[in-house]
């Protein structure tokens, strides 16, 4: 079952700059979906068009059956997206941060108590879940985000460079939560640079470059004997 | 090798005009965000400019003219002063990139001079609002030799400086000593309005014992005594009026030094605490104790009241120069009830109503209640958060409800205390009091409606410090003077036609001000949420 279907997405940014070019790309229900490019191939650009943070020129984008154009809460409901570099609210403390996300998609409070300190739990943050969030290192702001992203266990789950800034306990845990995400039915469709974590944890991976998607399909069928790295110089070389 | 200072004030000049957004970035909605807002300033400016020149040719023409440089330097160091109170410490010590330019290969003495010079910048495009017409129109009239010209020319270069050096050390001084406490914020908002009053009253005192003695000795020489008496408040007129009257260019250049010594040696003397004292204003600490407990729900909409009413009360800056207006509006109120209205207007020397004008008074309220537009600002506050909302399942019209509330929050209780303190002292009609509180209650439901259409329409959420937004953004200054503007219009209106119906006028303004409220809040409904694209 889909859980995201981008169809024919184009963005254009002024000075009719094409940031994403006619990208189609369908994520299923299980899916760890990795999307790779180098810098400025737009890959944060369509991660943003999906959350609905960015409007776009042509196409739509489908999230559980519903259009991020013309139902953009009922879409919202069900995701959750990461940005690379979280910057939260440093006025409020962890707990209230989170709190106000739970309030937002309506959690009733055993499920939200049960929820942070399983996450908390997890990614050791609960000690400083009583302080400002002005307090916190960028390791510790990163791993509020993705608390907050997973309280609602979102059906969809869009994180933009997650592991950047994370200790490798952090990364590890992260991993596996996302598994679990997966084998309970959800997607996560997430940009990284780290070919070796994208060619462990994902089922599918996506290659975009210019804006333009070049590859995407089931890891195994597309590396086929060689490595994701091969792969990537390999598709990038022909684009030359 | 460039000079390293100027590669930073270059750098800061570009960063902080938005002027790469304009030239790389020129979409038809930016240009015109941007052409709106040098009208606006060009505007606001003339008005200043207006202001200081209809003063100087007043002053001349009632024979006061050697009073009127002396005049301008002290109302623009105050001015200055009181502008930059906060800005100049938080822009000297706790940047955003302070942790940038720390790393690169440059001396900190380079850094805080930069950083200076960016609040000088600034301050120097107000002291010539202010001391450009002052200046030209007390030549012209008194037929002044030309000399004056380029003495002049100096004079408002080198006015800026001390009250920012003063500005800074104050504004440090308060910081350091909340910094230590336990409540650190609110013992930092509750000093820095101590300052503000104590800056105010510190003027006001002077200026008072100006004119009872000039009653009671009844000296022929006003402008002799205005002088000694403006000298009294600030020394440093003494060495500005020699320069600028008697064209002391001893007097110019020991100003000089004197300013340039201060900077110089405020600049050497914070480069060797700079680090401690800015590390020491940009950390906080937490107990790493918690331990999950009880959590309460919310609905969203009071969720983001919430959220909203935090952010209000944990910056200074926001909660300083949008509380001014509600504040000075409270201890009115307060000190009218314990002296009565006449006795105030005596006291503050200023004329006392005309009966027949009363119904002014509830305009003047809703004029200093507009200064309290929170809404004209807390959604370009969202700056680098901004995604936070956008990736949320929210309506924009909750988001912008939760941050009228917050501004209503503010407005409401005040207005109704005030009004209540002003029928209960004034004593006057029926219909009178029921205006009293009617048109401050509209105010208080259009200056959140407004400003917050205001901000929708001209957002600006890639700000580096949140002193850009609240005290110098083109929302802020729109939401802050257009609201004044729509209490002043009806005053306006009574003032220059007096036979018309006064009450007609309040009634017609009343429901002008319903319908805008109504209009504005409808066209809010339907907005989407604004972008940073």
């Amino acid at each position: 079952m889909a859980v995201l279907e981008i169809k024919h997405l184009t963005k254009i940014y002024k000075g009719n700059k094409k940031a994403v070019d006619d990208f189609s790309l369908t994520v299923e229900s299980g899916d760890i979906y990795g999307f790779i490019g180098h810098n400025g191939a737009g890959k944060t650009t369509t991660i943003k068009a999906i959350a609905g943070i960015l409007n776009f020129n042509e196409g739509d984008v489908i999230i559980n059956g519903h259009s991020i154009k013309t139902n953009p809460l009922d879409c919202k409901r069900d995701l959750a997206y990461i940005p690379d570099n979280p910057d939260l609210y440093e006025h409020l403390t962890g707990i209230q941060y989170l709190n106000f996300i739970a309030d937002v998609f309506d959690i009733d409070t055993s499920t939200r108590k049960t929820q942070i300190h399983k996450y908390a739990q997890a990614f050791d943050l609960s000690p400083a879940l009583g302080n400002l969030i002005s307090s916190y290192s960028h390791g510790m702001k990163q791993k509020l985000a993705l608390i907050s992203g997973l309280i609602h266990s979102p059906r969809l789950l869009l994180l933009d460079e997650p592991f950047v800034g994370l200790d490798p306990e952090a990364s590890i845990t992260l991993k596996k939560i996302m598994r679990e995400l997966c084998d309970n039915g959800s997607a996560i469709f997430f940009s990284t640079h780290v070919l070796d974590v994208a060619e462990k944890l994902c089922n599918k991976v996506a290659i975009i470059k210019n804006g333009r998607l070049l590859e995407s399909g089931d890891m195994d069928k597309l590396i086929k004997n060689q490595s994701l790295e091969s792969l990537y110089i390999e598709v990038e070389d022909n684009e030359k | 090798m460039k000079n390293k200072f100027w590669i930073l004030i270059k750098n800061q000049l570009i960063s902080q005009s938005g002027l790469n957004d304009l030239v790389y970035e020129a979409t038809h909605a930016k240009r015109r965000r941007t052409i709106i807002f040098l009208i606006l300033m060009l505007f606001v400016s003339l008005m200043f400019a207006g202001y200081s020149y209809y003063f100087a040719k007043k002053f001349c023409e009632l024979g006061l003219g050697q009073v009127v440089p002396a005049t301008a330097f002290a109302i623009t160091s105050l001015g200055i002063l009181l502008y930059a109170l906060f800005q100049s410490s938080d822009t000297i010590f706790s940047f955003k990139d302070r942790d940038q330019l720390m790393s690169l290969p440059l001396k900190t003495t380079t850094i805080i001079a930069s950083k200076f010079g960016s609040v000088y910048g600034q301050n120097l495009i107000f002291a010539l609002i202010i001391m450009l017409p002052m200046g030209i129109t007390f030549a012209v009239m008194t037929k002044i030799s030309w000399l004056f010209y380029p003495i002049w020319l100096c004079l408002m270069l080198i006015t800026p400086i001390v009250p920012i050096m003063l500005a800074a050390i104050l504004g440090t001084a308060v910081k350091m000593v909340a910094i230590h406490l336990k409540y650190t914020k609110l013992i930092n908002t509750i000093l820095s309005f101590g300052l503000i009053i104590g800056v105010m009253y510190f003027c006001y005192f002077n200026n008072t014992t100006n004119l009872s003695q000039m009653q009671s000795q009844k000296i022929i020489s006003i402008s002799s005594i205005l002088v000694a008496k403006i000298n009294q408040f600030y020394p440093l007129t003494v060495l500005a009026n020699q320069a600028a009257v008697k064209f002391d260019v001893w007097s110019l250049l020991l100003l000089a030094l004197v300013s340039l010594a201060m900077f110089y040696v405020f600049t050497k003397l914070v480069a060797l605490k700079y680090q401690t004292i800015s590390s020491l204003l940009i950390s906080s600490s937490g107990n790493s104790k918690y331990s999950i407990s009880k959590l309460s729900t919310s609905p969203p909409l009071k969720s983001l009241y919430k959220k909203e009413l935090k952010r209000f009360f944990s910056s200074t800056t926001y909660l300083i120069n949008m509380s001014t207006g509600i504040i000075l509006l409270l201890v009115a109120a307060i000190a009218c009830y314990f002296s009565g209205l006449d006795t105030i207007l005596k006291t503050l020397q200023l004329p006392a109503i005309p009966s027949q004008f009363m119904l002014v008074l509830p305009f003047a309220i809703g004029i200093i209640l507009a200064m309290s537009c929170t809404a004209a600002v807390s959604l370009s506050l969202e700056g680098k958060n901004l995604w936070i909302i956008q990736s949320l399942p929210l309506k924009p019209t909750t988001i912008y409800k939760s941050k009228m509330l917050v501004n209503l929050t503010l407005l409401l209780p005040v207005s109704l205390i005030s009004s209540l303190l002003f029928c209960l002292s004034l004593r006057v009609n029926f219909e009178l009091n029921f205006w009293i509180f009617v048109i401050p209650l509209i105010y208080c439901f259009f200056t959140p409606v407004f400003s917050m259409f205001v901000n929708i329409k001209l957002p600006n959420f890639n700000w580096q410090s949140e002193v850009t937004v609240i005290k110098q953004g083109m929302s802020s200054m729109i939401g802050i003077f257009g609201g004044m503007l729509a209490g002043l219009i009806p005053i306006i209106v009574m003032f220059t036609f007096p036979g018309w119906n006064q009450h007609l006028i309040v009634l017609l303004s009343a429901i002008t001000l319903v319908i805008s409220t109504a209009i504005l809040y409808s066209l809010i409904q339907r907005s989407p949420l604004p972008s940073d694209d």
